[in-house]
């Protein structure tokens, strides 16, 4: 299959899946009166409340946080030159669970939650960061988010327990994630996130493809490493804190897009996120789908299946890079 | 005399001041420590525009550590001047375009076809979102040519040769566009022919060049201009002729040596051979 083929397929694929994945979920409901509503057409109240409050907005910020992972995913996996490299393995999402956790547990409001998170997020990356350069460690990266993300959320499972004994529930959110809960007003965060990282991407490309070779490369080729770089992790700690802030923590998206779209598109930057934000959402609509219709009753956190997949993914990864 | 002397030292005669042909590189006092250890100290010399200097010297004399202070990747005290900019003063921008280095190896992780490879040397000249024009790739392809690796451009970096790769980058430098071109060991995992190829090739753009490189003979053949480093320090310098002379050879590779003049293409040049003791009391 060529390239363009495979673009506009998925494309096409994207599309399809958010209409079909509309009809799915626990209540039962006539398809074609559903269809019909999405369409303007509407004589039916109750198709029009699911469509409109529940089965939308849910596979619309399915779709955006399914993106937003990926493409940091991929941002995080060519500027480090780390092919493990993701927001869940590096801690950010911890770090980002544990601000949104301090905030609604202190001071709740609209805006807070993604605000605590994305600080969150920014401490857990400077702690990587500067404890790689301390240890001079950088190929290490991997080992210290994973010991950063493991304190993060000891932490923040501590601070729910001491301010609501039976936090089991909120922990499980912000572990694994959930989408059942979402509110439309969550596009308004994501979706700017998203398509300024997406410009970024477009317009300093040459930039972060550099690093593709090395850092030092990429500063012989007249980037300014440190500042970019870092740019660059200020805005997948973006991109994973209004994720955590609506969705809660779901793990390894980030890890798996990125690696297929690779293989499809190629390493270099645009091809790789435009791809990454269109599998991303795609993957994660119909694992929700999936997470909706399971179990008979009640609904599996999504965290659960990206991260049973994820870590399955994580060991194929291992053994691909040994047989090189 | 005494009067042009004096003119020229204060220089407010237009006429006089344009005869005096600035160096393009100037290096003074320069120290340089690695990890500890002197890498380099106190090294002084300049080089005039257009010409190609060839940095001799055993392994560890500081060839490359001075190809990386020249560039900005090292950290050094004394000063380099490129053009009269000072080198620790420059972004990384203005830095790259002005200078393109050839480094001895690059192993990317993610894999890049050679053309994206090539392609990057457009990278200081490009603002973002800046797209090529059909200039751009007319140099891409001119600069692919010259390597001779046009038929290779679509094959991924990794699967081609260690001498295929030294190639790609110095196509990546034409791209870049530079005055001044800094190459370390450019020869090292090249064929004969292509020892030749690249050198031709470097000696014919005109600009300022300085190569590390461990092959006297071809750098008596190719370099306007030898230094010669032993521990980080100056042991000679000029025309080929007056470095490259048996005890200055000895002193710095330790070995004895014989150096004949030979021809070639009509121009006599030092041809030198040393001399390993084979048996192992004379080591």
């Amino acid at each position: 299959m060529n390239t363009i083929t495979l673009r506009w397929g998925l494309l096409g694929l994207a599309l399809l899946s958010v209409i079909l994945c509309i009809n799915i979920g626990p209540t039962e409901t006539n398809s074609f009166q559903l269809y019909r509503c999405l369409f303007w057409e509407c004589d039916d109240a109750f198709s029009r409340t699911l469509l409109w409050e529940f089965r939308l907005p849910r596979v619309i910020i399915g779709f955006l946080a399914g993106s937003a992972l990926a493409i940091a995913g991929a941002i995080l996996q060519n500027t480090t030159r780390n092919p493990l490299a993701e927001p869940y393995l590096l801690g950010i999402v911890s770090g980002a669970g544990l601000g949104a956790v301090v905030v609604t547990s202190f001071a709740a409001s609209f805006l807070s939650v993604p605000l605590g998170a994305f600080a969150g997020a920014i401490i857990a990356i400077s702690a990587i960061l500067i404890i790689g350069k301390m240890t001079a460690r950088m190929e290490h990266l991997i080992l210290i988010g994973v010991a950063i993300s493991f304190l993060l959320a000891a932490i923040m499972q501590g601070i729910l327990y001491i301010t609501d004994p039976l936090a089991s529930k909120r922990i499980l959110f912000w572990l694994m994630g959930s989408l059942a809960d979402v509110k439309i007003h969550a596009t308004y965060f994501i979706v700017p996130v998203i398509l300024f990282t997406t410009i970024i991407c477009i317009g300093f490309s040459r930039q972060i493809d550099a690093f593709l070779i090395s850092d030092e490369q990429a500063k012989l080729l007249g980037v300014s490493v440190t500042v970019f770089k870092a740019f660059l992790l200020v805005l997948c700690a973006l991109l994973s804190a209004v994720v955590v802030a609506f969705c809660g923590g779901i793990g390894f998206v980030g890890l798996m897009v990125p690696h297929i779209v690779r293989l499809w598109f190629g390493h270099t930057i645009i091809p790789l996120v435009l791809g990454s934000g269109l599998l991303g959402g795609i993957f994660l609509i119909w694992v929700d789908a999936l997470a909706r219709s399971l179990l008979v009753g009640q609904e599996l956190p999504i965290g659960i299946i990206t991260s049973l997949m994820g870590s399955l993914f994580f060991i194929i990864v291992l053994f691909k890079q040994s047989e090189k | 005399m005494a009067f042009l002397n004096a003119s020229s030292k204060f220089g407010d005669d237009p006429k006089t001041q344009h005869n005096i042909v600035k160096p393009a590189v100037e290096v003074t006092d320069l120290c340089c420590w690695r990890q500890g250890y002197t890498a380099i100290s106190m090294l002084n010399f300049s080089v005039n525009k257009g010409q190609l200097v060839g940095l001799l010297g055993p392994n560890g004399a500081g060839k490359s550590t001075l190809l990386r202070c020249l560039a900005g990747l090292e950290k050094f005290q004394g000063q380099v001047l490129l053009n009269g900019l000072c080198v620790s003063k420059l972004q990384p921008k203005e830095m790259a375009r002005s200078v393109a280095v050839v480094s001895q190896q690059i192993e990317p992780v993610f894999d890049l076809s050679l053309l994206q490879v090539v392609r990057m040397g457009l990278i200081p000249h490009k603002k973002p979102f800046q797209l090529d024009s059909q200039k751009d790739e007319k140099n891409i392809q001119q600069a692919l040519k010259r390597v001779s690796l046009f038929d290779k451009k679509q094959q991924r970096f990794s699967t081609l040769s260690g001498g295929e790769q030294q190639r790609c980058l110095i196509a990546r430098a034409l791209v870049q566009n530079t005055p001044f071109l800094f190459l370390d060991e450019p020869t090292n995992h090249l064929d004969v022919y292509h020892q030749h190829q690249v050198l031709a090739l470097i000696k014919g753009l005109g600009l300022t060049v300085i190569i590390a490189i461990h092959d006297l003979n071809l750098a008596a053949e190719y370099c306007d201009q030898l230094l010669l480093l032993q521990q980080g320090q100056l042991l000679a310098s000029g025309i080929a002729e007056d470095v490259l002379q048996e005890n200055i050879l000895k002193e710095a590779f330790h070995l004895s040596c014989q150096v004949t003049e030979s021809q070639v293409n009509g121009k006599k040049l030092p041809n030198v051979r040393f001399f390993y003791p084979h048996n192992v009391n004379d080591r």
